[in-house]
């Protein structure tokens, strides 16, 4: 069995209830779970399961009520710091939010080199996009002249300046074209063949997570349900039951 | 259109705030006269005095000149203190949430329970005369309403994905706030602060009216107080009371406008 990179053990989280009478909701109840290096973890789940709770408590940006997270078996204390924190990313669904919109694209690829103390260049930024279609012109706009997509593998380029190793994509295909969606897909499989990267790709299409992930774990009311190795067959058949952007890339 | 509408109600208000500050860094080459000189009391307009004496016989016109300084300075630097003030709070509260907001949002609600006008009254009856009593008796009441708006809207910027991000990256929470938050502000912060001056000015002129203003200095509220206190509606002498009462309804209308046009750009 490969290392394990992340895990959770026991992860619960409580909001405060808006309903009368009621004090607390339980938004995620004792997960656990673990994520190997270079796979891909389907995290799958209607809206409010509690799968975005889950997996904002796994990057770091949610503290735990109950539970522990471990990256390569030591517990992360909440808030991470050093090096698991620059290791453990997350891509947003919403690129059009996903940047600063005050700050160009420039601006905000900036900062990651800044985190990492590489130098910042127009080359070293310009060969930042240019793996995702980008061109040094798209530096010096602000968000709202570019499109979803390009923020999209904006968003994607500047998270991978901090050479990650589990990155949490929390339904990153959702609001793009199929091509851009193909687009994308097509990259995260390739760039985690090459640096072995683990996803924890949460989604609510089951199809699309049968198809590009080697586990599935299903969450019911903040509960982490079964868990499914999905069968990739070949042939005609299985082409209908395709996911678009697959169908689309192929 | 509606672009440039708001562009004109700025513009306008800009207009009017420039010309005020114009006037209050000028003031000792525009004024005619020392304000504090005496002579004839009670003089109509005339060329020599544009807006008559007062009963000390001091120019009205030159009073109303320097007092921009005094109302101006009171409304801008207790502006600020509030801005400054209620986005601390807010920024605190808000991206922080929990108990720090908890523990803000009841402060705040309890310092808008208070009511303002009594409490600036008794801080001035308390406080050492002068201009920075005076703002410290307005800012302290005043800060409440930027809190709380500024606070639900640093709420909403921090639940957006590029807030998420910046944290993930491991940017610093000073970085995050001053250079991330903040600037999406900026609308908000122009509004509050544009009303908070308007605001300021109202109440240093009600507080100078009533006598619990700057002595010594010349105001709009104070020029006011005293033309009240020495019958001049009674003896008809619109030149003495009705300047100061445009100058001030001007001066809050410009930075009102301003305000309106951060509020129709936020909207």
């Amino acid at each position: 069995m490969r290392d394990v990179i992340l895990e959770a053990r026991g992860l619960t989280k409580r909001f405060r209830s808006r309903e009368e009478g009621k004090r607390s909701f339980t938004a995620v109840d004792k997960a656990s779970l673990s994520l190997c290096a270079g796979e891909t973890l389907g995290l799958l789940g209607e809206s409010g399961s509690g799968k975005s709770t889950l997996g904002q408590m796994l990057v770091g940006l949610i503290r735990p009520d109950e539970g522990t997270i471990l990256y390569r078996g030591q517990p992360l204390p909440f808030p991470f710091k050093g090096v698991p924190r620059q290791k453990i990313q997350i891509l947003f669904q919403h690129p059009e939010v996903s940047f600063n919109p005050q700050l160009t694209l420039r601006q905000s690829l900036s900062e990651p080199f800044r985190l990492r103390g590489k130098p910042v260049s127009d080359e070293a930024l310009a060969e930042c996009i240019s793996r995702f279609g980008l061109y040094p012109e798209h530096l010096e706009r602000r968000p709202g002249a570019l499109s979803g997509g390009e923020l999209q593998r904006a968003a994607l380029a500047r998270i991978l300046v901090m050479e990650p190793e589990v990155i949490l994509l929390d339904e990153p295909t959702s609001m793009l074209d199929v091509i851009t969606q193909a687009q994308i897909v097509d990259f995260l499989r390739r760039y985690r063949e090459e640096h072995g990267t683990s996803y924890l790709f949460i989604t609510h299409s089951t199809s699309l997570a049968e198809q590009v992930c080697h586990r599935i774990i299903h969450i019911r009311a903040g509960v982490l349900a079964e868990e499914e190795v999905p069968e990739r067959k070949g042939g005609e058949a299985n082409e209908k039951d395709r996911h678009p952007v697959l169908s689309e890339f192929q | 259109m509606t672009k440039l509408r708001h562009n004109k109600a700025m513009l306008a208000g800009l207009i009017i705030i420039a010309f005020f500050v114009l006037v209050a860094l000028f003031a000792d080459l525009i004024s005619p006269y020392d304000p504090s000189a005496l002579g004839v009391a009670y003089q109509k307009p005339s060329a020599e005095h544009l807006l008559g004496t007062n009963d000390l016989g001091q120019d009205i016109f030159s009073e109303m000149i320097y007092g921009v300084r005094v109302s101006l300075f009171l409304g801008i630097f207790s502006a600020l203190i509030v801005t400054f003030v209620g986005s601390v709070f807010a920024l605190i509260a808000g991206y922080y949430g929990g108990a720090a907001d908890r523990v803000i949002c009841a402060v705040t609600d309890i310092a808008m329970a208070v009511p303002s006008l009594p409490l600036t009254l008794l801080l001035i009856a308390y406080l050492k005369s002068g201009v920075f009593s005076l703002v410290l008796a307005i800012s302290i009441t005043a800060w409440t309403g930027t809190a709380r708006i500024l606070r639900s809207r640093v709420r909403q910027i921090c639940q957006l994905p590029y807030i998420k991000i910046e944290k993930t990256l491991g940017v610093r929470t000073p970085v995050i706030l001053f250079k991330h938050v903040l600037p999406n502000l900026k609308d908000i912060l122009l509004t509050r602060m544009a009303l908070s001056v308007s605001g300021a000015m109202m109440t240093e002129s009600g507080l100078s009216f009533l006598g619990l203003g700057t002595y010594g200095q010349k105001s709009w509220g104070n020029i006011l107080h005293f033309a009240f206190f020495r019958n001049s509606i009674l003896r008809g002498q619109v030149w003495w009371y009705l300047p100061p009462i445009i100058c001030i309804c001007i001066a809050v209308m410009g930075f009102m406008l301003v305000g309106y046009y951060g509020q129709q750009k936020k909207d």
